[in-house]
């Protein structure tokens, strides 16, 4: 599937943190996850609106599962990275990876 | 508030999220909640809560707009919404007409209650400021004459408590001489304060109290005198001359709507005349001592302020000898609907218990609609339909069928209304008879809504489950409060029914007592009663007596005729004070001729009966009761009765008569000879032995042919009679069995919806159970089991409240207790009968079961 639209900057964050958290990558976690790598806080409305939005593009896939008492029988969504979105994060990060080329001594990386 | 907090997120997140979306994120939210509690404590939990779901709901809130449906106009929903409400309501017709049914049966009975108590409870007499008159009654102490009795005048200057005051009595029938023949009027005299005291502006002629004999006696017609006068336009200033002597003249009208104050036969009042300057009271002496006394009726406008008790205790009087008179003062409203102002309560009550159980029976159906359409309802909601279109649907459907059931309840009321027209009491005619008016149609409304409010109720409980239905796939609906909701609606329908079954047993028995009651007469005898002129008394008004009699037994059918002067069940109650073994005695007096108790078909038990020698101030023959009374149930053959200074001699006893009314026990009687009466009173004649009523035609051209001025004031059989005097009672009994009738029919509607329900709710376990091995029996069981411990709950419940409810029912209950066991056991019987067979129909549909087709169509 080819990207129709590039990424914004927190899609990529989001997609990121789900990458990190593989088979455990739900709501709640991806948004703990989010907030411990990138050390800001994070709306957890725009946590869950972008999740759905990725998926909507096909860059994410969900499913159903994990419904216990503590959740009043609710399922968790578990969410998984679809190959279009992997290589939707790749091309961003490579994109930003060439436009901080020539710049290291100004950004001192 | 934690709880109430967060199932006001869950609905709110509910309503913001797209439905795939919001379960997961209230997990998420439920389950960090959780940790945070333990960690920081509730409050602080609770704000994070509140904190993180409008986050949440803020993010999807453009989304939640880019995606909604155009508005629609208000016009095109409620076309659309009719549409489906129809469309599902042609699905299952049955139920639907079977709620209608319900609320119309309850409604109008309801409505017919209201109409029939309104006259009593609601309805402002047709007087200026009703409010403010009050009837007011005087008697005397018995014993020694009172020194000083007040005039009308007195009264009137009491400025203090009274803004007018007024006095009448109701005479006896007068006879005009019209210009088509002869006319009996009834007349009342009243003071000339009469017509300002109630708000008439009738201007009477300035005479009107100085009035004296019967010359030039001016006339006010009413709306109850006879067509000849009432229509008679040109009827002004012409003396009409009077049989007895001296002439009327028509002074003016009252308006038609004009109702006499008054309680009793006022209603034939068809003239006034004015009253004679008398004093209020007039004592009789005998021996001394005050033996009777005849008082004026006053009707009086209270100033502000002044209640009847300061009245009553105002114009009381008592003297060191214990001589006086006594006051009692009564509102005029209380007065004129004493009668049956706790008859109206009751029916009114009656009324609320059978909203109360149509209520019940509503919900009950609603309940029960709304779970089996649980699937439609998370259907409409998957396919993208809001909480609001949802319950849209279900107020259109409750407010048609509440229409329909407004419409129906009204048809039925006025058909209720129209059937017991026959039965009213005499009040009705006085206050207004029970119609549809406004109020009425306003009430049936105000049920209709009151009844569908409260089916609303369990509907929206019912309902509340669907959202919860959507998620889990259904089936969660049908939840124990449900269940608990419609077994107690089940349980107070039933006590209800119990309640009013036990009251129409109670009423029904007292009834079949009244009718078993041995009258003593032959209840086939035939009653004519006939007023002749005033001027024909003594040896000339025996002639037309005996002669009359001798016509009505050359009648084809008579065997008998006779002729009496007294009470012929009827109200005229003619009796005094005589001594007897040297007490005195109080007696009710009857003057009869020689065939009397032939006719009437009474028994002689002691001595003989009346000879050509005997004379009516000879001889008496007296009833049981008087021996009973005052002879030790000895019978008093050959004893004298002295009535004032004559001895009459007691000749016989015969059996006691019911000669007031059936539901009136016989007091002591005494009998004398009729013979050549000295005062002009209606004679009553008896003709035993027809097969057939005689026409009235036929009998007025008797009276006619020997007496042209005889009047036949009535004429009936004695069963009718008996039967008028206990007309109350049968119309109590009548809309108390109406009633039960509608509350047992309503409830094992509801009966048989619960089983049904069940039937239908656990058709696959059913046919598990048949399919595995299950008897008839435990099938049975296994769906009645709810009905049948509803019904005996309500059953135990309605019987405990009829022990002490029944009570209010005493005054119409003859020969029985109002905690009568064998009607309470009779009511319960009956109900358990029922509701048996209530269970048993549906029942059989569950044992019939195909466990094939059961568990396919499931």
């Amino acid at each position: 599937m080819r990207l129709n639209a590039p990424l914004g900057e927190f899609e990529v964050v989001v997609l990121l943190a789900v990458l990190h958290l593989g088979e455990e990558a739900f709501g709640s976690a991806i948004r703990d996850e989010i907030q411990r790598r990138s050390r800001r806080r994070v709306s957890r409305g725009a946590v869950y609106i972008t999740l759905d939005r990725l998926e909507e593009k096909g860059l994410l896939t969900s499913r159903l599962a994990g419904a216990s008492d503590s959740r009043g029988g609710r399922p968790k969504r578990y969410f998984s990275a679809t190959a279009t979105g992997l290589k939707g994060v790749k091309y961003s990060v490579q994109m930003l990876a060439r436009m901080q080329e020539g710049l290291e001594p100004l950004l001192g990386t | 508030m934690e709880t109430i907090l967060w199932r006001i997120l869950a609905w709110w997140l509910l309503r913001s999220l797209p439905p795939a979306a919001a379960a997961p994120v209230i997990g998420d939210l439920l389950e960090e909640h959780a940790a945070k509690r333990a960690r920081s404590g509730s409050v602080r939990a609770m704000l994070w809560l509140a904190g993180e779901s409008l986050s949440v709901a803020i993010a999807y809130r453009p989304q939640r707009r880019a995606t909604a449906r155009p508005r629609r106009s208000a016009m095109d929903m409620l076309r659309s919404d009719l549409l489906n409400v129809v469309r599902i309501i042609s699905i299952r017709p049955t139920a639907t007409v079977a709620t209608a049914v319900v609320i119309g049966l309850g409604i109008g009975l309801v409505s017919a209650m209201f109409a029939l108590a309104d006259p009593f409870l609601f309805r402002p007499l047709p007087y200026l400021r009703p409010g403010e008159l009050v009837n007011i009654r005087i008697s005397v102490n018995p014993g020694v004459k009172p020194g000083i009795i007040p005039t009308l005048a007195d009264w009137q200057a009491r400025r203090d408590l009274f803004t007018d005051v007024a006095a009448y009595t109701v005479n006896q029938p007068t006879r005009l001489t019209v210009p088509n023949g002869s006319i009996a009027l009834q007349t009342a005299s009243v003071s000339s304060s009469f017509f300002p005291t109630l708000g008439l502006t009738l201007t009477v002629p300035s005479e009107w109290d100085h009035v004296t004999g019967v010359s030039d006696t001016p006339l006010v017609v009413t709306s109850a005198a006879p067509p000849k006068i009432r229509d008679d336009e040109q009827g002004f200033d012409r003396a009409l001359p009077r049989q007895e002597g001296g002439t009327m003249w028509i002074a003016g009208r009252v308006p038609s709507s004009f109702v006499f104050p008054g309680t009793g036969n006022v209603t034939a009042i068809g003239g006034l005349i004015p009253l004679a300057n008398q004093p209020l009271v007039e004592v009789q002496e005998f021996a001394g001592r005050v033996t009777s006394s005849r008082t004026l009726s006053v009707l009086a406008r209270l100033r502000p302020g002044i209640t009847p008790p300061t009245v009553a205790a105002a114009l009381s009087s008592q003297a060191a000898d214990g001589s006086g008179i006594l006051v009692a003062a009564e509102s005029l409203a209380l007065q004129m609907t004493q009668r049956l102002r706790s008859f109206a309560f009751g029916a009114l009550a009656a009324g609320a218990l059978i909203l109360i159980v149509c209520a019940a029976n509503v919900g009950n159906l609603l309940v029960a609609r709304v779970v089996f359409r649980t699937r439609e309802f998370a259907t409409r909601q998957a396919l993208g339909a809001s909480a609001w279109d949802v319950s849209r649907l279900i107020f259109i459907e409750v407010g048609l069928l509440a229409i329909a059931g407004v419409v129906l309840g009204l048809t039925l009321t006025a058909w209720t209304l129209a059937t017991c027209d026959v039965l009213l009491p005499r009040e009705f005619a006085a206050l207004g008879e029970p119609s549809l008016t406004n109020r009425v149609i306003g009430f049936a409304c105000l049920a209709g809504g009151a009844v569908m409010t409260a089916g609303l109720l369990p509907a929206w409980v019912a309902w509340r489950a669907t959202p919860v239905a959507l998620f889990t796939q259904m089936a969660r609906a049908d939840t124990k409060s449900v269940r608990a909701l419609r077994f107690s609606l089940a349980t107070i329908q039933s006590a209800v029914a119990v309640i009013l079954l036990v009251g129409a047993t109670l009423l029904g028995r007292s009834y079949v007592n009244l009718l078993q009651q041995d009258p003593g007469f032959t209840s086939n005898s035939f009653v004519v009663s006939v007023s002749y002129p005033s001027n024909v008394v003594g040896a000339p008004l025996q002639a037309h007596i005996d002669n009359t009699m001798q016509q009505f037994h050359r009648l084809p059918g008579v065997r008998v005729a006779a002729a009496s002067i007294g009470s012929m069940i009827d109200d005229l109650r003619v009796g005094g004070l005589v001594r007897f073994n040297g007490t005195p005695a109080v007696v009710a007096r009857k003057a009869i001729t020689l065939s009397y108790f032939d006719a009437v078909g009474s028994r002689l038990i002691a001595g003989r009966s009346f000879t050509e020698r005997d004379g009516p101030s000879t001889a008496c023959i007296v009833n049981e009761s008087f021996a009973r009374n005052y002879n030790a149930g000895v019978s008093p053959v050959g004893r004298a009765v002295a009535v004032g200074e004559r001895l009459v001699e007691i000749v016989g006893v015969v059996r006691d008569t019911y000669d007031i009314a059936l539901d009136e026990r016989p007091t002591p009687m005494m009998f004398v000879r009729l013979q050549n009466p000295s005062v002009s009173v209606p004679i009553t004649y008896v003709l035993s032995g027809m097969t057939e009523t005689l026409p009235s035609a036929t009998i007025e051209r008797t009276v006619a042919a020997v007496h042209s001025e005889a009047i036949v004031v009535d004429g009936s059989t004695v069963r009718e009679r008996l039967m008028r005097s206990v007309r109350d009672r049968s119309f109590a009994t009548l809309m108390l069995g109406l009633f039960s009738l509608a509350a047992i029919g309503v409830s094992v509607a509801g009966l048989m919806g619960i089983v049904m329900y069940t039937v239908a709710r656990r058709t696959r376990e059913i046919a598990i159970r048949v399919a595995i091995g299950a008897g008839t029996p435990a099938i049975r069981y296994l769906v009645v089991r709810d009905a049948l411990v509803a019904a005996a709950s309500g059953a135990v419940l309605g019987l405990t409240a009829s022990v002490w409810l029944s009570r209010a029912l005493d005054s119409l209950l003859y020969g029985i207790r109002p905690a009568d066991p064998l009607s309470i056991a009779i009511a319960a019987t009956t109900v358990i009968g029922i509701v048996g067979v209530a269970a048993w129909l549906p029942a059989r549909h569950a044992v019939r079961l195909s466990p094939t087709a059961a568990l396919w169509i499931d």
